[in-house]
């Protein structure tokens, strides 16, 4: 999905947090958007998601603009993944559900999104007794099982230790690569920018800049 | 101090003796409360929900009024019922004053705050987070409410049976709006004033037993539904 950001602005009381003219992120790129803390990589992410409005401007879906049914087709995963209070089966069968997906070819995509994650066993786990790294690869399984075409992922692997974020950036990628998806991943890391992206959005002062990862123009933390 | 214990005893054969007045007044109150409740409940959660989940100007002075509104004071709301429908008021010719419709009316007009309060309070908390969660993996507004509901059902609960707690355990509302007319619009808490007036202790101390068991049941009916382990 091509995503084209138009005058966009957006204040948070006085504080001017976006200021961005035009920007067009070509379908099916894997983006990492990175920037210091308090530059509204958050509330830019949720503004894509539709979950927030822009002071002014606007975002376009291949060439269309925010309408609801965009909802079935994008997602947003934040760095602390909400569990349902239900099993681990039940919180990746949701969106599948939502979506009118029968019985069997649910339950079949739900047991392959747990095996690419690596946490079948968790199936009928309790979701809120799960730890904060398998509750983010049960979050990642509930996000991709649906697969949607544009994924807003707001520090995923935060959480994760160095074998579950080599899974995760691993999954990711795959997903990515099998589905042409475009992907936005906001990350403090810039080696993870650097496995996982070819562009990298630096947003800092209201202002956004794209370029390849290559030739980075900004230094990254 | 005889006369409490003698109290107790009284109260124990009067319950067991099946006392048709005692257990009208007992049937009268849990309809009017439960009644009040569930339309206090339902108002006060589709408000609750939706004024928690909207981003709107004035919101904090709004919370504050809400908390304000959810210690209105029962005889206040008694009084205003009884204005309104007594016979030279705006609705007297309904003839509903002293009759159980009014007593149900002060009553949601003094839990639905409670309900509302409770509401908003867990939607401004916890209802961004699932509801955020429903619409960014596609669910419609009807599994969305869903969600809600599920994932919010020992809130909403506790806000219910919060309410049903105010409804039947208050005085003043029921006893100005409906007058405690015997076999009419006598509740468990007029009962229970009237006869600590008259002195008849082992009355009171009846009502008060059954009136504490039903605010336990309650509760433990609500929260074994919700099947939490409390």
């Amino acid at each position: 999905m091509e995503l084209i950001i138009e005058q966009l602005v957006k204040r948070h009381g006085k504080r001017l947090l976006f200021d961005v003219e035009n920007l067009r992120l070509p379908s099916g790129g894997l983006y990492g958007l990175m920037g210091p803390n308090g530059a509204g990589k958050t509330t830019l992410l949720k503004m894509a998601a539709g979950l927030e409005k822009p002071d002014h401007g606007r975002f376009l879906y291949d060439g269309r603009a925010w309408h609801k049914s965009l909802f079935t087709e994008t997602t947003y995963l934040s760095q602390k993944a909400y569990m349902m209070n239900a099993t681990v089966e039940e919180n990746v069968a949701w969106p599948l559900e939502v979506r009118g997906v029968s019985g069997t070819e649910r339950d079949k995509r739900v047991r392959i999104a747990l095996e690419r994650m690596e946490i079948p066993e968790l199936a009928s786990r309790k979701a809120t007794t799960l730890s904060g790294g398998e509750s983010q690869k049960v979050a990642l399984a509930r996000a991709l099982v649906f697969e949607p075409r544009l994924l807003l992922m707001d520090e995923p692997s935060a959480s994760l230790d160095r074998q579950a974020t080599e899974l995760f950036e691993s999954r990711l990628m795959q997903y990515h690569r099998e589905t042409g998806a475009t992907v936005i991943l906001v990350t403090h890391s810039a080696e993870q920018a650097q496995r996982c992206c070819k562009e990298l959005l630096w947003l800092q002062d209201g202002k956004m800049e794209i370029s390849s990862m290559a030739t980075p123009n900004q230094n990254t933390r | 101090m005889d006369y409490i214990a003698d109290g107790f005893k009284a109260a124990f054969n009067l319950l067991i003796s099946m006392d048709a007045e005692v257990y009208s007044v007992i049937g009268l109150s849990l309809v009017v409360s439960t009644l009040s409740a569930l339309i206090a409940g339902l108002f006060g959660t589709v408000i609750g929900i939706y004024t928690g989940l909207k981003k709107f100007k004035g919101k904090k002075l709004y919370a504050r009024i809400l908390y304000t509104m959810m210690g209105l004071p029962p005889v206040v709301v008694g009084l205003l019922v009884a204005i309104l429908l007594s016979r030279r008021g705006p609705f007297g010719s309904m003839e509903l004053i002293f009759t159980p419709t009014a007593m149900v009316i002060a009553q949601v007009i003094l839990v639905t705050p409670i309900v509302t309060g409770i509401v908003f309070n867990v939607a401004v908390k916890r209802g961004r987070e699932v509801y955020e969660l429903g619409k960014t993996l596609g669910g419609r507004p009807a599994d969305l409410l869903g969600l809600f509901f599920k994932e919010l059902k020992i809130e909403l609960l506790a806000a219910f049976v919060t309410g049903f707690g105010r409804a039947v355990s208050e005085v003043g509302a029921v006893m100005i709006v409906g007058g405690n007319i015997k076999g009419h619009t006598r509740v468990m808490t007029t009962y229970i004033a009237m006869n600590n007036s008259m002195g008849n202790y082992a009355q009171s101390i009846a009502m008060a037993i059954v009136l504490l068991s039903l605010s336990f049941l309650a509760n433990a009916f609500v929260y074994r539904a919700a099947g939490e382990e409390i």
